[in-house]
């Protein structure tokens, strides 16, 4: 039921691996012990060093080879953080790239996918009447509603979100210039800048953070699936075991497949990360071109609660133009190491 | 359900569709290819591909109207069916086959409640656009028994009222999940995903690794084109090229006509994601099966040879069917 996240520090440090750090605190929660806050304007996001530059590729993929080190978030972005953001900078609008940063679809999901939603928006985004967000309830989460993955999230809105953290996270912070200079955009192909300090992951730096594993036993240090296994996680309720995930449409989540990020306590990847096996698909950075080598597409790696087990593992990306979002599009950012 | 919306002023869907002459089939045959070259090598980079027999693998996607045909014969009434039997055989059609707010738009009309006195009977819903050619679009949402049980009454001569769950596949009480393999002797199958794969990524003629990374030859995308617009091959239906148009995303089989594998073969990429007979392990709930090629729908990556998904029982569905997977069958080289 409820989730305890000083339980699941505690159970953190206790398998904490040489090499591994945790960066800062997650908002709300009192974990005083673990690491320096490493708080940004309104909200802190959990991050985790990446060390081992230099990794070689995976041998069956190409994947996953990073010259320099970084940090990723150790959770996909949640609901708490995402309202927060909102509130932050779309009350007032007249752009639909920041209308749209928050969807319908965030507020009334598919009753098999979730029974509660996530988040409502009030008013018109006027001066006199503007937007206000809302974290939704989940009575069986009950303070943890707003650990649970935020959804409908596409290219535009993770790069919207990545600048506001790099311009501070205030009220005041832009969405539109940063790590990525969107100018208002919703559809195209964006390069980050080269200075950004949050920033979606490369495909590289998202899948050596969910693969990788230098104390592997082999030749070849990666991984099949983000759970430091190369047999498919089982689909169950959480916290499961160690090798457990929110994925594959599991019947023991009927109707609540939302679920809070870390919730498979037991099962994390080399550096620390959870949820790069299901939960929401996340986008990265990398672009697929069409016949004409024209660029068209973003890749997103990790697969989501929905069916399916080769989407969880290193032969499962996916593509998308970067104006998709859905039910299970979600996204963690990479940052500087700490 | 997916949102990006390609509003691209589809200007007409219009096309003398000639070529389409030699895919209507008089007595249900499938209209074949044969794939030789036994023995050959496994995909030096991804392990797939090596077939060591020759055998045939149809030149299309099952179509509506074949789909149609095999509702009537099987799907009419319950005859001496056991109720449950029953339930199962009339989940051959869906009801999201007519339902004009799904992708594919309108495709299969039932009428009849199913009794021996007014039994179903199924049609082809007309299709402005495509004319003559509605019914010469592939069948989406069928599950992988949907598919078996298709192949099943192929191997049995296309019977009336029976011939679904027996011949190529033993299909006891009536399954809709767990493991089946194929049955030695079957005349109509699931492509094994080796067969699937070679079929359309192999060309004995390629130097180095004889394997294209995309089909109809190409180590690059095919060109993201409407069939209107008579694309040069490599092209396909995909990437969303049809989304929002009014006459539906699916397109009619070999309507991409110059765009085929080295044997023969159409829309092997895009379209609708196809059926394989791999079984990928599913401790929970049973084997999921591998689907590949691609479909109508969003991105590039999945029509290329590195890509493959699985799916299997869906929630309280018992198995998973959608609006972008459908299926092809493979026969024996010699009958």
């Amino acid at each position: 039921m409820g989730i305890n996240p000083v339980f699941f520090k505690s159970k953190f440090l206790a398998i904490i691996l040489a090499g591994v750090f945790l960066l800062s605190a997650c908002s709300g929660e009192s974990s005083s012990s673990t690491s320096s806050s490493n708080c940004v304007g309104l909200v802190c996001i959990e991050a985790v060093n990446v060390a081992n530059a230099g990794n070689p590729a995976d041998a069956d993929t190409g994947f996953g080879a990073v010259s320099d080190p970084y940090a990723i978030g150790k959770y996909e972005v949640k609901v708490g953080q995402y309202v927060v953001f909102l509130n932050a900078v779309a009350t007032t609008t007249d752009q639909d790239a920041i209308r749209d940063l928050w969807s319908p679809d965030m507020q009334n999901l598919k009753s098999y996918v979730s029974a509660v939603g996530l988040i409502t928006r009030a008013g018109l985004g006027t001066s006199t009447q503007p937007y206000v967000y809302t974290e939704m309830v989940d009575s069986s989460l009950g303070a943890n509603s707003g650990e649970r993955a935020i959804l409908n999230i596409s290219w535009f809105s993770a790069a919207r979100f990545a600048n506001w953290l790099h311009n501070g996270a205030t009220a005041s912070a832009s969405t539109e210039t940063g790590a990525y200079t969107l100018n208002y955009a919703t559809s195209g192909v964006f390069t980050k800048n080269a200075d950004a300090r949050w920033w979606i992951p490369s495909e590289d730096q998202w899948y050596k953070a969910a693969y990788y594993d230098p104390t592997k036993a082999g030749s070849n240090k990666y991984w099949k699936y983000p759970t430091r296994s190369d047999a498919a996680p089982v689909a169950e309720a959480f916290p499961g075991g160690s090798n457990s995930a929110n994925y594959d449409s599991s019947p023991a989540l009927e109707g609540k497949r939302i679920t809070p990020v870390g919730v498979y306590a037991g099962s994390f990847s080399y550096y620390g990360t959870y949820d790069q096996a299901g939960l929401m698909w996340e986008w990265n950075d990398a672009v697929y071109t069409d016949y004409d080598s024209k660029p068209i597409t973003r890749s997103m790696r990790g697969g989501s609660w929905s069916l399916g087990m080769i989407n969880v593992s290193k032969f499962g990306p996916r593509d998308y133009e970067p104006s998709y979002d859905d039910d299970d599009s979600g996204f963690r950012l990479a940052t500087t190491r700490k | 359900m997916k949102k990006n919306l390609i509003t691209n002023g589809l200007v007409s869907f219009i096309l003398a569709f000639s070529f389409l002459a030699s895919n209507v089939h008089a007595n249900g045959s499938l209209e074949s290819v044969t794939v030789g070259n036994p023995g050959n090598a496994a995909d030096s980079s991804t392990g797939y591909g090596a077939v060591s027999y020759s055998f045939k693998v149809a030149k299309y996607k099952v179509t509506i109207t074949q789909y149609v045909e095999f509702l009537n014969a099987v799907a009419a009434a319950q005859g001496s069916r056991i109720s449950a039997g029953w339930e199962v055989i009339q989940g051959l059609y869906k009801s999201e086959m007519d339902k004009a707010k799904e992708d594919p738009g309108v495709l299969i009309q039932r009428t009849g409640d199913g009794t021996t006195a007014i039994p179903y009977a199924y049609i082809v819903r007309p299709s402005t656009a495509w004319g003559a050619n509605a019914g010469n679009r592939p069948i989406p949402w069928v599950t992988w028994f949907d598919a078996a049980r298709f192949a099943n009454w192929m191997h049995n001569g296309k019977p009336a009222g029976t011939g679904t769950e027996t011949g190529a596949y033993t299909l006891t009480n009536y399954p809709e999940a767990g493991y089946v393999a194929r049955n030695l002797g079957a005349l109509f199958w699931i492509p094994s995903e080796d067969e699937w794969y070679k079929a359309a990524y192999y060309d004995p003629t390629k130097s180095g690794n004889s394997y294209w990374n995309y089909p109809a030859k190409s180590d690059v995308p095919p060109r993201i084109a409407l069939v209107s617009s008579n694309p040069a091959a490599p092209a396909a239906n995909f990437q969303n090229v049809y989304k929002g148009n009014p006459a539906g995303v699916l397109t009619p089989v070999g309507a991409y006509t110059t765009s085929t594998s080295y044997y023969g073969t159409f829309d092997q990429g895009g379209l609708l994601w196809e059926w394989t007979e791999a079984a990928y392990p599913n401790p929970t709930t049973g084997p999921n099966r591998i689907v590949r090629g691609g479909s109508w729908g969003p991105g590039v990556t999945p029509l290329r040879k590195t890509i493959r998904r699985d799916y299997g029982p869906m929630g309280t569905d018992p198995f998973y069917y959608d609006d972008d997977t459908g299926f092809r069958l493979a026969m024996p080289a010699t009958p």
